[in-house]
């Protein structure tokens, strides 16, 4: 999932141990930053996203990853074991 | 936070209890050596997840850092912590005054944080929010690089138990941690080497050419070692400048060495 602009990048990956997360931003002229972190639970994740400054800048890419992280923790504990 | 990293109600062993467990080492370095199978970077952080959790430490984060010029500069975290940290930490675009990164610029020698002293204000408030975010008392391990490279690795180690790492398990914890810093720098580097061929479509005949130049050669040596024209050998590397997004191909050159391409 990424900005229409291509500054900020987030992949989502479902593990048995949670959601892996990787952002990448990219502004013009800076330095590209990649974080890559895991998420136990979608509160936790909700979290993180609203502690996202450029979720005013892209709010519907933020909507979008909520619900996306929502259903992966859904099939998460659906299937507790999936890797 | 991801609920692994919130705070520990249970008594805590101090580090000398936990680094003289038997095989305390061993059982670290068994996980370090996880990493030569990580695939991609959800793996690698397991292994950074599981090496902080065998060193009885609340929080973890490696960077790496490339800042070769600043149309490459790239820093890459993996976070073994609470990530929140590392949006304050971009929000106010401190990469620049980090006084654990210039540290591990200038040495090599792993030191805790009370003995890097921060030099300015804005230096201090970010020590001040690593405390916030796991690192009450922290260990700053540099994983640098050889041949003059500004490509460069950190792993920055948490507890949320003041002085933490002032005992007598230092000594045997910074021996590992060096190891890990080390083994996660490689495995960086490896992984960013790839994705640098891939984007850029590098054949072996390009590495070859990006040597050649690294060394200094000139078009017409390069032109006969290849059996080529060397007008062949100027529009190669014109294609290759583009691909890379580099203006010549000594910027090329330095970068396929920064990303250990060449």
């Amino acid at each position: 999932m990424r900005s229409a602009d291509g500054v900020v990048a987030v992949s989502l990956q479902r593990t048995c141990n949670g959601i892996f997360v990787q952002r990448a931003l990219q502004r013009r002229g800076a330095a590209r930053v990649v974080q890559t972190s895991r998420f136990t639970n979608a509160s936790e994740f909700r979290k993180w996203c609203e502690a996202d400054a450029s979720r005013f800048d892209y709010p519907l890419l933020s909507a979008r990853l909520v619900r996306h992280a929502d259903e992966l923790f859904s099939d998460c504990d659906a299937t507790p074991d999936a890797g | 936070m991801p609920t692994s990293y919130s705070a520990i109600a249970t008594p805590r062993l101090t580090l000398a209890e936990l680094a003289g467990a038997p095989d305390f080492a061993g059982r670290v370095a068994a996980v370090a050596a996880r990493l030569a199978g990580a695939e991609d970077e959800a793996q690698a952080l397991h292994v950074l997840e599981a090496a902080a959790d065998t060193m009885g430490l609340d929080a973890a984060a490696f960077v790496s850092f490339v800042h070769d010029d600043a149309s490459h500069e790239s820093f890459r975290f993996l976070l073994a912590c609470d990530p929140v940290w590392c949006f304050e930490y971009e929000r106010r675009a401190w990469y620049a005054t980090d006084p654990w990164l210039a540290y591990a610029l200038t040495y090599s020698e792993p030191a805790r944080g009370h003995e890097i002293r921060a030099e300015s204000e804005q230096q201090r408030a970010v020590m001040e929010l690593s405390e916030q975010y796991g690192f009450r008392s922290s260990l700053i391990v540099p994983a640098p690089s050889s041949g003059k490279l500004t490509r460069l690795g950190v792993l920055c180690l948490g507890s949320a138990t003041p002085g933490f790492f002032d005992d007598d398990g230092y000594l045997p914890l910074k021996l590992v941690a060096r190891g890990l810093a080390m083994e996660l720098h490689g495995w960086w580097i490896e992984r960013i080497k790839r994705e640098v061929i891939m984007q850029a479509r590098l054949t072996e005949e390009d590495l070859t050419l990006l040597a050649h130049e690294r060394r200094g050669l000139g078009t017409k040596l390069m032109a006969n070692a290849l059996n080529v024209s060397p007008q062949s050998i100027n529009s190669r590397f014109q294609r290759m400048n583009a691909r890379l997004g580099v203006p010549n191909r000594k910027a090329a050159a330095r970068l396929a060495a920064e990303y250990g391409l060449i």
